[in-house]
Order: structure tokens, then C-alpha cells, then sequence
């Protein structure tokens, strides 16, 4: 039997408090991380804390094959659930845009965690056994077990989540766990193994540096920004792409800019694609400009007679994230991956400059708005008679052209440069709730005249009717011509953005 | 001499244009320049007896925009054999370029003002090459205008769209800049009495009415003064124009010159904007290399022309290979002189009255891990700030079509307008190639916080006569006069015209070859 001595007494029971601590922050981070990543917080919450009890459960099962050496295996364990535990969070950010089935990863983690949370408090109670009482015991084992939670539930939401994200929390308490080994190792001097002493040291040593390291996730100064919680962001080569849950719904912005809202989309991409799809005889080859996000390119492969879309997105980590997550990959319904598609990362203008292939039946614009004279050249008299080379007699483009509403003169600039590029237009808008009132253009050699013979969720030919419809105050003015050496648009959109945005 | 010559270049160096130690590891770079080595042995002579005699029709002599503009009128008019002699290892003159693994970029001369619609001749080469279209009015191709946003200012801790000052300006320097302004425009539309534009491009185009060549015999200053401009923010940026266009400030400009920069563009195109400039990556090395595609002169580079002479049957030209360290002659039936005066004057041994002088430049590419940013208006083709010495960088990569540019190159463009020509001359000669870089690094640091982190490489090019200095009477006394050229040699350079600017150096190419055309009896339908 091991000998603990009296100072050992105290140590043991701190350790139940830190141990409990530790445990329910792990299971904390990992409902609030699915929650995030995953959504429906409630179905996460349960199923997370189901399972990672359960798995408790096994752990205390195991624990009694545990014979000889009790205070080694304990200690051992400690150290494994301070390093496993501690970059839980992490680990499950950054695979998060890798792995095909986040979901197993994330159980994994929590069973994980649960098994070996679970070995420790039986032990403890054998280690401890033949110096208390068995009444005694137990009340002090699982009083400082239910403090330890309480404290924990009360730390997690109000200081850690706040101010060091669920990537630092999960480190710190990391670190506490293998802290609490160190010391029960230097308490109970020569009773505990010198080795574990080395491998605490090294373990302790790695958690702090990752925890220097580790960029802070998730704060809630960014997050606030959003309205929501930040589940992913990543500098990409070419700008940021932020992932926000709130509600239901998860957003994406660019660069700051919202991009669509899982509650709305549908309403955006179908006004975006099928006009323009159903404008032509025939939709066997689709070129899509932008839209690395995969939605416009679901709503394309709705149509059976589609055989081939190329996507030019410059972004390939935007275009990779899309095809792998897969919370978005639900989203797009996968269709990044589709045989159908080629994706192509480029630079849209250089794209179609050096294109001599075969003609598209259907080209979909869907760049951002033009903010700066780099984005400005998307939207150019150049850039759309560049366009031609792409097209046969009866192709048809559509393009996501501003907001008639808050940018009405950028909107009809837009539409007038299409002209100026010799162009029949077909202008049209609609109200997307998370953008307002939105414009898009569809433009051929001929007049485009779409029938939407098949009704989507949103668009209908009565819907798209009244969409080329204009009110008196987005109606048609008179606009510039979007010159490569004169980019008015740029100008005109800051200036009347800058109306509602400041 | 030798030792005081010594110190006082040590002084100029280091004391008067402030090049200081770096104060951090060399950038890498290199000085690079016109061959004068090859160039200055001439004046030593001792060249070796020819040991090939080549024959043609037309030698050229001098490979710059006035050459190549002479050898594609004579390619036009159907001469067959056209030998081009030039001293450095490409064509192109002021238009020459270079290119890294990020850009290509000028080393001079980087854009063409919109030629005016009376300059058929120009337009119809830039019709040749798809830079126009020529209808009611002429339309030029949109990716060769200069893409917006052309020009910034920096000025007062912030960038202001335009180079006309305007942020932190008083009312008083507004109103007298649009004074300014319409002065110019009188100007720009005043004929004299005999009909012709005060002001106009080809200059022999423009009025002889004695009222607007009085303007040649004051400086730009002058002017200024008589006329009440006296703002600080105006009269920097005439300042500015002046050493921008002919590398000599306003104090030594004429004002007939300074006045020509303003009021002698009167483009009325289809579209653009008439005050922007086509330009390229490599600048007018674009237009360089296709006039030599049109023209397909016979080009001997690397070559020095040290001696001409009339012959029975035309000209004997002289030349010594710098490549294999050999002379050669060439006997054609006519040559076009197309080299600056100075040379020229040497080679005809004709000494003229009054000697142009030259403005040695300093041209700096950058090339940048990132582009330069700046609160205010983003950056632009042409990027000036207000007070420098230095004329400011153009931006290589502006007219790409690309989303986004992270590593580029800049070209910083130093005329040493305020040292007089030979002292200015000297000091960039003597100065080391870290010395070079630091004032240029300076410049960054300036209005580019920790952009100089940044830079990849400095490379630098000494012109040591870049352009000739228009002060004056030294466009309407002296360049008007005749020259006396041996028979059968016809001059073709823009100093002729006395500033240097690409559309001269395009006349003064079809003058000459109009007239070693009229020399050999050749019929022909002028262009001039």
C-alpha cells in the first residue's frame, strides 16, 4: 500500500478540487466549440455532456483493473488529461476546415477526456482509503468534487471565455492539471517515480508554450463585432474569411463584409443564377466568376442539363474551406465537389484574358461590390467586354451588381457600363432580409427573357416579374461609364455607402 | 587641382546632397548607365584600322525614338537596306526599360501624353499598333490609358488626389491657382497673327508671332513674378512640372518652355479623359520596340560611330565594335544623324555658337516585398510628394489587371535640378551605389513608415545627359538656326526642337528621313 503521509491528505483533496475544475471546463469548452461549429446548442449541449459523463462512467469502470502503484497511475493520468484536455480546443479549430467528419473528432475528444476524468476520482478514493474514514471520504472527496464544478460553471462564461477564448482556457486548465501532478510528484517525494517528473516538466513546459503561442481564437471583442460568435477566421493569402454563428443561422464575411446568412441565402443565389439559367436554350457548359463559397454553384447544379462549370475564385483557401468543413459543405450541398465542377484559382480579369477555350452558355457574376479600384476593374467597361471572347450568340450573364437601393447611381452605373459594352440588359432586384433591397443585371447579345418554368423555394416567375420591376425611388438615372482610366464607380459607391454606413 | 578637386568632390558628395550611411545591411542593386567608357573613346582616338567595309542604303546613327521614327519612314517609303549604328547594347535611347522576377519597369521616358489630333503622324503609328482607333475622334484602347487613379499628392501628412495642392490650402492660393488655371487656358486656345497655336506639338508647328516667342528669351520664374503667381504651393508645383519635364527648374526654364508643358495639349478624344497619358509596365519601351518591329533597321549594337565623311557615292560612316574591339565602315547613300548635339557637333566638327546644356537624371528602381499604402488617396500611377527633391515614384505594376499585387517595383524619378548641370553631373558619378540608395530610402522612410523593411533591391541608373535643358533662348534663337551638316547627313533629335519629349523625337525622325528621302530623289508623300 502507498503511503501518502499527512501532508499527502491535504494535496489529495485539493487535487479533487482542481481535477473537477479541469473536468467540467473540458466538457464546458467542447459543448460551447460544437455549439459554435456545429450549431442547434441545445442538441450539442445534451449530447456532448451525455457523453462525456458516459464516458466517465467507463473510466470509472477501468479503473478498477488499476492493481499496483495506484498513485503512479494517477498520477500519469493526471498529466494525460492536463495534455489531451489542454489542447482539445485547438486541436479541434484547426481540423476543423480538414477533417470530413468533424463530429467523430469532436466525440473522440470528449471520450477521451471523460475516461480518463473518470479513473481519477475512484482512485483517489482507494489512494486515500486508509486515511480517512469511509464517511469521511466520500463527503470530502465529493464536496470539494462539487465545489470544484460550481466553480468551474461560474469561471467559464464570466473570465475565460471573455477574456482568453476556448483555446487559452483549454491550456491554462491544461496546465493546471499537469501542475497539480508536479505537485502531488514533489509532495509525496519518493513515493511517486522520477520520470513523471521529467514528462510533467516537458508537458507543462509544451502547454505553456503553445499557450504564448496560440492566437487568441475567439474573443468576444471580435466577436461582438459580428453579433455573434466567431467559429472560424483565417487570414488567407488574400483576405479574411471570418465564419459567425448567431441563432440558427452562421454568416460569412470577407474581409469584414458580410457575405451571405445561412437564413437567407437562398434567396440571394436563386435571384443570382436561375434567371440567368432559364434565360437560355441551352445551360451545358456554366462559367462562375467569384463565388468561392460553393452556393451559386448549388443552385447551378439543381439543373439536370448542366455538364460542365468551371468556378474561377482567386482564393483557394476560401474555395478548400468550402469544399472540406463539413458544416459547410451541408451548406453548399457539397457542391465544390461535384464532378461537374472545375475550380479554378486565378485571378478572374487575368482569367478570362488568357481563356481561349470554348464558349459558356451561362456566365454568373458574383464579385464583391466595388469598394476599391482593384475590385473596380471587375465591374469596367474592359472587364465586360472581355467578357465577349467567353460567349456564343445566345449567352446569357448575370451578375450581382450593388444595392439599387442604398448605391442606386453605382447600381445604374453598372447597368449602363454593361450597355456601354454593347449589351441588352435586363435589369432587376429584390429584397434579401440580411442585405436589404439587392440589384442584379442579366446581359446578352440579345435581350435576355427568362421563364422560370420550374419554381424554386424564392423565385417564381411572378417573383421575378415584379423584381424587373423598379420603384420610383431605385428607378433607372443617368450614370457614368465604369472606365479602367476613369473609375467612377468606385467613387460613387463609397460616397453613397458612406451615407448608411456612418 | 588634383587634391583640391579631390576634396571638393568629397564635400559635394557628402555634404551637399546629405548621403548618409545606411545604418543597416547593403541592399542589393547595382548602378547601372549609359556606356561611357565606350563612349568617351572618342575623344582618345587611336582606333585600329577597319577590317570590314559593309555597304546599305541608309545608315543610322543612334538607336533613341528620333532614330527608329527615321528608320520606319524610310522603311514606309520602300528603302531596303537600313543599317542602325547604336553605342549601347539595346535600342530605345531615354526609352529603355529592365525587368526583375516581380515587374518590368522604365528607366526613362514611361509615358505619352495624348497626342493632339493635328499630330497625324503620331496617331497613325499609335493606329498601327492598336493603341487607337481613329474615327470622328480618335479612341484610344482602354488598357494602355493610365487606369485610375493616375496621380496623388503628399502633402501635410496625407495623400490628396491630383498634384495641384489643394489640402491645407488657403483661399487666397485657391484663387490664384484658378487664375493660374485660366490663364493656361487662354493660352491653350491663343493663336498669334499668323494663325498658328502660341503653343503647339511638333514646336516648329507652333505661332512665330514675336509676342509669344518673347515668352523664350525670360525664365518660368520670371513669368511667375510678372504675372503676381507668388503662392508656395503654386509656384512648387510649376516648379514641379518644369524639373518633371525637362529636368531644370523654374528658375532656369524658359517660360516659353514652362508655358508649353500647360497649354500646347488640345487632344479631343472619343471617352477618355484628354489630360491622361497612355503608359506601360516598361513605359515607352513598349513604343520602342514597335517602332523597331515596323521599321526592321539592320541594328549593329554595342557600336561606336567616331568619324563621318562625305563620299562620291554618299557617306562613310566609322565605327568601332566595342563587342570584338574592332573598326568597320559603313558607305551609305545617305545618313541620319540621329545622336544628341553634343555628339553630333563632334562628329561633324562643326562648332556651333551656342552649346545646348544637359540635365544628368538619377532613376531608382525599387522593388517592394508589398506595395506602398498611405492614408488619403490610395496608390496611384504617379505618387509625388510635395517639398521633395526627388519627382516621386510611379507605381510599375499600375495598369495590371490582377486583384492583388503584394511584391512590385517602384521607380523613383531624381532630376538634379538644383546643382548646375556639370557639378550635378559629378556628384552622382562619384557617388557609391549605398550612397545612391539612401537618398532614396530616405524618401520611403518619409512618407512610407516601415516600407523600407520591405525593399527587396535598389537599382539605380545615372543619365549623365539625360535631356537637354530648355532655359532660355535656347528653343526659338538657337535650335531654329540650320546646322552645318556635311552632304548627304541629315540630323534627327530632339534637341532640335529643344525639349525633350517623345512626340519631337518622332518628328524630327520623319523630317530627317523625308529629307535623306528628297536627297536621294526618292517620290514620296510627306508625313510631316
Amino acid at each position: 500500500m502507498d503511503n501518502i503521509g499527512k501532508r499527502g491528505e491535504l494535496s489529495f483533496l485539493l487535487s479533487v478540487f482542481v481535477i473537477a475544475t479541469c473536468g467540467l471546463i473540458y466538457e464546458l469548452i467542447a459543448g460551447t466549440l460544437a455549439s459554435y461549429l456545429l450549431g442547434d446548442s441545445v442538441l450539442q449541449f445534451s449530447t456532448i455532456i451525455g457523453c462525456y459523463l458516459f464516458s466517465m462512467g467507463i473510466g470509472s469502470y477501468l479503473s478498477r483493473f488499476v492493481e499496483k502503484g495506484l498513485i503512479d497511475v494517477f498520477i500519469r493520468v493526471e498529466i494525460l488529461v492536463g495534455v489531451v484536455g489542454g489542447v482539445s480546443a485547438g486541436l479541434l479549430f484547426l481540423i476543423f476546415e480538414h477533417v470530413e467528419s468533424f463530429r467523430v473528432v469532436l466525440y473522440l475528444f470528449v471520450t477521451i477526456i471523460g475516461i480518463l476524468v473518470g479513473i481519477e476520482i475512484p482512485l483517489l478514493l482507494r489512494i486515500l482509503r486508509d486515511t480517512f474514514e469511509f464517511k469521511d471520504l466520500v463527503s470530502k472527496v465529493f464536496t470539494f468534487d462539487y465545489i470544484g464544478a460550481l466553480f468551474a460553471s461560474i469561471l467559464f462564461p464570466l473570465i475565460l471565455v471573455p477574456h482568453l477564448g476556448l483555446v487559452r482556457s483549454a491550456l491554462l486548465f491544461g496546465m493546471l492539471n499537469v501542475g497539480v501532478a508536479l505537485w502531488l510528484i514533489s509532495v509525496l517525494g519518493t513515493s511517486a517515480r522520477k520520470g513523471h517528473k521529467t514528462t510533467a516538466c516537458i508537458a507543462l513546459v509544451a502547454l505553456a508554450i503553445l499557450f504564448a503561442l496560440s492566437p487568441q481564437l475567439i474573443t468576444t471583442a471580435e466577436a461582438t463585432g459580428y453579433h455573434g460568435s466567431l467559429i472560424f477566421s483565417k487570414q488567407s493569402k488574400y483576405q479574411k474569411i471570418s465564419l459567425v454563428r448567431s441563432g440558427g443561422q452562421i454568416r460569412l464575411f470577407l474581409n469584414g463584409n458580410l457575405q451571405f446568412s445561412t437564413r437567407d441565402e437562398y434567396r440571394y443565389h436563386e435571384l443570382l443564377t436561375h434567371p440567368a439559367l432559364y434565360s437560355v436554350p441551352s445551360r451545358s457548359r456554366v462559367l462562375v466568376l467569384g463565388g468561392g463559397d460553393g452556393l451559386a454553384l448549388r443552385e447551378i447544379l439543381k439543373h439536370e442539363d448542366t455538364r460542365e462549370v468551371v468556378l474561377v475564385d482567386l482564393d483557394r483557401e476560401m474555395t478548400d474551406l468550402f469544399r472540406t468543413a463539413s458544416l459547410l459543405k451541408q451548406v453548399n450541398d457539397n457542391s465544390l465537389a461535384s464532378t461537374k465542377v472545375t475550380v479554378v484559382n486565378e485571378d478572374a480579369f487575368q482569367w478570362i484574358k488568357g481563356y481561349s477555350g470554348k464558349p459558356f452558355d451561362v456566365i454568373i457574376i458574383d464579385f464583391p461590390d466595388p469598394s476599391n479600384y482593384s475590385l473596380g476593374k471587375l465591374y469596367s467597361l474592359t472587364f465586360y467586354r472581355s467578357l465577349k471572347k467567353l460567349m456564343n450568340e445566345s449567352t446569357v450573364v448575370g451578375v450581382q451588381s450593388t444595392s439599387p437601393f442604398f448605391a442606386r447611381e453605382s447600381y445604374w452605373c453598372i447597368v449602363g457600363t454593361m450597355r456601354a459594352a454593347g449589351f441588352e440588359t435586363l435589369p432587376y432586384h429584390m429584397y434579401v432580409p440580411s442585405f436589404g433591397e439587392w440589384g442584379f443585371v442579366l446581359a446578352g447579345h440579345r435581350a435576355p427573357k427568362p421563364v422560370i418554368y420550374r419554381e424554386q423555394s424564392f423565385l417564381t416567375q411572378e417573383v421575378f416579374d415584379a423584381a424587373t420591376r423598379f420603384p420610383k425611388d431605385m428607378a433607372e438615372i443617368d450614370a457614368p461609364v465604369n472606365r479602367l482610366d476613369d473609375q467612377v464607380l468606385v467613387r460613387l459607391f463609397t460616397e453613397e455607402w458612406s451615407h448608411y454606413l456612418n | 587641382m588634383s587634391i583640391s578637386r579631390r576634396t571638393f568632390l568629397a564635400t559635394s558628395v557628402c555634404g551637399l546632397l546629405g548621403f548618409g550611411a545606411l545604418g543597416r545591411t547593403p541592399i542589393p542593386g547595382r548602378i547601372c548607365g549609359a556606356n561611357h567608357a565606350l563612349a568617351h573613346r572618342r575623344a582618345h582616338g587611336g582606333f585600329s584600322p577597319p577590317t570590314e567595309h559593309r555597304a546599305t542604303d541608309i545608315v543610322i546613327v543612334g538607336g533613341g525614338v528620333a532614330g527608329l521614327s527615321a528608320a520606319r519612314r524610310l522603311r514606309d517609303a520602300g528603302i531596303q537596306k537600313i543599317s542602325l549604328i547604336e553605342l549601347e547594347s539595346s535600342v530605345g535611347g531615354n526609352s529603355i526599360g529592365g525587368s526583375n522576377h516581380v515587374s518590368a519597369y522604365p528607366w526613362g521616358a514611361h509615358y505619352l501624353p495624348l497626342p493632339n489630333n493635328s499630330n497625324t503622324a503620331l496617331l497613325e503609328f499609335l493606329r498601327q499598333v492598336s493603341v487607337v482607333e481613329l474615327g470622328s475622334k480618335p479612341r484610344f484602347n482602354d488598357e494602355y490609358l493610365c487606369a485610375s487613379p493616375q496621380e496623388r499628392l503628399f502633402i501635410y501628412g496625407k495623400w490628396q488626389e491630383g498634384l495641384v495642392p489643394q489640402r491645407g490650402v488657403g483661399e487666397p492660393t485657391r484663387a490664384e491657382i484658378a487664375r493660374f488655371r485660366r490663364v493656361i487656358e487662354d493660352y491653350r486656345q491663343r493663336r498669334g497673327r499668323d494663325g498658328r497655336y502660341y503653343f503647339d506639338i511638333p514646336i516648329r508647328m507652333s505661332s512665330r508671332d514675336p509676342d509669344a516667342l518673347n515668352l523664350d528669351s525670360i525664365t518660368m520664374r520670371r513669368w511667375m513674378d510678372e504675372n503676381g503667381f507668388t503662392s508656395p504651393e503654386l509656384r512648387w508645383y510649376v516648379n514641379y512640372c518644369c524639373r518633371d519635364d525637362y529636368g531644370t527648374s523654374y528658375n532656369e526654364a524658359s517660360a516659353w518652355a514652362g508655358l508649353h508643358y500647360f497649354a500646347a495639349r488640345r487632344a479631343d478624344v472619343e471617352t477618355a479623359d484628354s489630360n491622361n497619358v497612355l503608359t506601360w509596365s516598361e513605359g515607352n519601351v513598349w513604343l520602342v520596340s514597335r517602332l523597331a518591329s515596323l521599321a526592321q533597321p539592320d541594328v549593329s549594337v554595342g557600336s561606336l560611330v567616331y568619324d563621318l565623311e562625305s563620299t562620291r557615292k554618299g557617306v562613310r560612316v566609322h565605327c568601332f565594335d566595342g563587342i570584338l574591339q574592332r573598326s568597320y565602315t559603313v558607305d551609305a547613300r545617305a545618313c541620319i544623324l540621329a545622336v544628341p548635339q553634343f555628339l553630333r557637333t563632334r562628329l561633324c566638327r562643326d562648332d556651333v555658337s551656342q552649346r545646348l546644356s544637359y540635365a544628368p537624371w538619377v532613376v531608382a528602381n525599387v522593388t517592394l516585398k508589398k506595395p506602398p499604402t498611405g492614408d488619403g488617396v490610395p496608390l496611384s500611377w504617379d505618387n509625388v510628394v510635395y517639398n521633395s527633391k526627388l519627382l516621386g515614384y510611379v507605381h510599375a505594376r499600375h495598369q495590371s489587371l490582377s486583384q492583388v499585387i503584394r511584391d512590385t517595383v517602384i521607380t523613383y524619378y531624381y532630376p538634379l535640378s538644383e546643382y548646375p548641370p556639370d557639378l550635378a553631373r559629378m556628384i552622382a558619378y562619384n557617388a557609391s551605389l549605398s550612397e545612391l540608395q539612401s537618398e532614396f530610402v530616405a524618401e520611403i522612410r518619409k512618407v512610407h513608415p516601415g516600407l523600407d523593411q520591405e525593399i527587396a533591391s535598389i537599382d539605380v541608373w545615372i543619365w549623365g545627359h539625360a535631356m537637354s535643358r530648355p532655359t532660355p533662348n535656347v528653343i526659338w534663337r538657337f535650335t531654329a538656326g540650320e546646322e552645318r551638316l556635311p552632304m548627304g547627313v541629315f540630323a534627327a533629335h530632339s534637341d532640335q526642337s529643344g525639349i525633350s519629349i517623345f512626340e519631337e523625337a518622332f518628328y524630327q525622325g520623319i523630317v530627317a528621313g523625308e529629307s535623306a528621302l528628297k536627297f536621294l530623289g526618292q517620290r514620296h508623300q510627306s508625313w510631316a
